[in-house]
């Protein structure tokens, strides 16, 4: 687990609430899109991905950092998901139903919807691409390398030939750089206009 | 620490060098800005993973933390009917849920 992430779990886990709000703030894109993969409406997606960061709070107790937070709020995410989609479809009760069994299920039913089709429009498609595009080549290079193959910036500067300083540099200026261009899509506290 | 929005977004890749975690994390729980930021930055890495972005980031942040401080002044239970109340009554965590658990892997 990422050092900065011990240290928030460990302070939601005595109360800090601005510690749990922080590890959201993280984690809540990726959250909805793992939920996102399985349930295809928007507003849904926004509400399971708030029952999923409920139900991590909850069990935060029993949470002994064996795997990374995000691993664990990752296998949250993906049940909330599966667990809905199952109640949804099938009137079963989910108590009734073992995880296993609606993992099962619940991948059969829905795999093939992609989080592209319902989350976002195809004119924030569009934006987002041409964003992108617009970088210069160096920050498009690194956010690549970074958020689309994973690698990690030690990783990306031997690739790129750089020090590791001037990655972080080119991947949050690039990051900004999309911030900056969408911002019309991004505001922060604004809705991203009407619903579909 | 002053704000430094390039350590926010080092932070949201686990690539903060060890001396500085604890600053910069601590820095977070103070400052509203760097907490948007790192709303606006997680957004653009989730857009750029899995070409998906939240309708509201902002409004989810606020009913998840207000679902959390309403539950612990009403002490109400609220959602999570399921995978709960084994035993002592205590919610399970999901490493607990035995070896044929979720098959579905992170990708970290
Ligand atoms: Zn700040």
């Amino acid at each position: 687990m990422s050092a900065a992430d011990g240290i928030l779990v460990e302070k939601a886990k005595k109360g800090d609430h601005k510690a749990f709000e922080v590890l959201v703030r993280k984690y809540q894109g990726r959250v909805a899109s793992v939920i996102a993969r399985t349930v295809s409406d928007r507003s849904r997606v926004q509400d399971l991905t708030q029952e999923a960061f409920i139900k991590a709070y909850r069990a935060l107790p029993g949470f002994r950092g064996e795997s990374a937070f995000y691993t664990w709020l990752y296998r949250i995410a993906v049940n909330t998901a599966k667990n809905w989609a199952l109640s949804a479809d099938r009137g079963v009760p989910i108590s009734d139903m073992a995880l296993e069994d609606a993992d099962r299920v619940a991948s059969q039913l829905h795999d093939h919807n992609t989080p592209e089709r319902h989350l976002l429009r195809g004119e924030l498609i569009a934006a987002l691409n041409e964003a992108i595009a617009g970088l210069a080549t160096v920050m498009r290079e690194a956010i690549e390398l970074r958020d689309i193959q994973g690698k990690s910036y030690e990783e990306i500067a031997a690739i790129m030939e750089c020090p590791i300083g001037t990655v972080r540099s080119r991947i949050f200026r690039g990051r900004q750089e999309i911030v900056d261009r969408m911002s019309g899509y991004m505001k922060s506290g604004q809705p991203l206009g009407p619903a579909p | 620490m002053t704000c430094n929005h390039e350590l926010i977004s080092a932070f949201l890749d686990g690539e903060l060098e060890p001396i500085i975690v604890a600053p910069v994390t601590g820095h977070l729980l103070k400052c509203d800005s760097c907490c948007r930021k790192l709303s606006e930055l997680a957004q653009v890495q989730s857009a750029m993973r899995e070409r998906c972005l939240l309708p509201d980031p902002e409004g989810l942040t606020r009913s998840v933390m207000l679902a959390i401080t309403n539950e612990k002044t009403l002490g109400n239970p609220g959602v999570a009917a399921h995978r709960v109340q084994q035993g002592s009554g205590s919610v399970r965590a999901p490493e607990m849920e035995g070896p044929s658990g979720p098959r579905t892997r992170a990708k970290e």
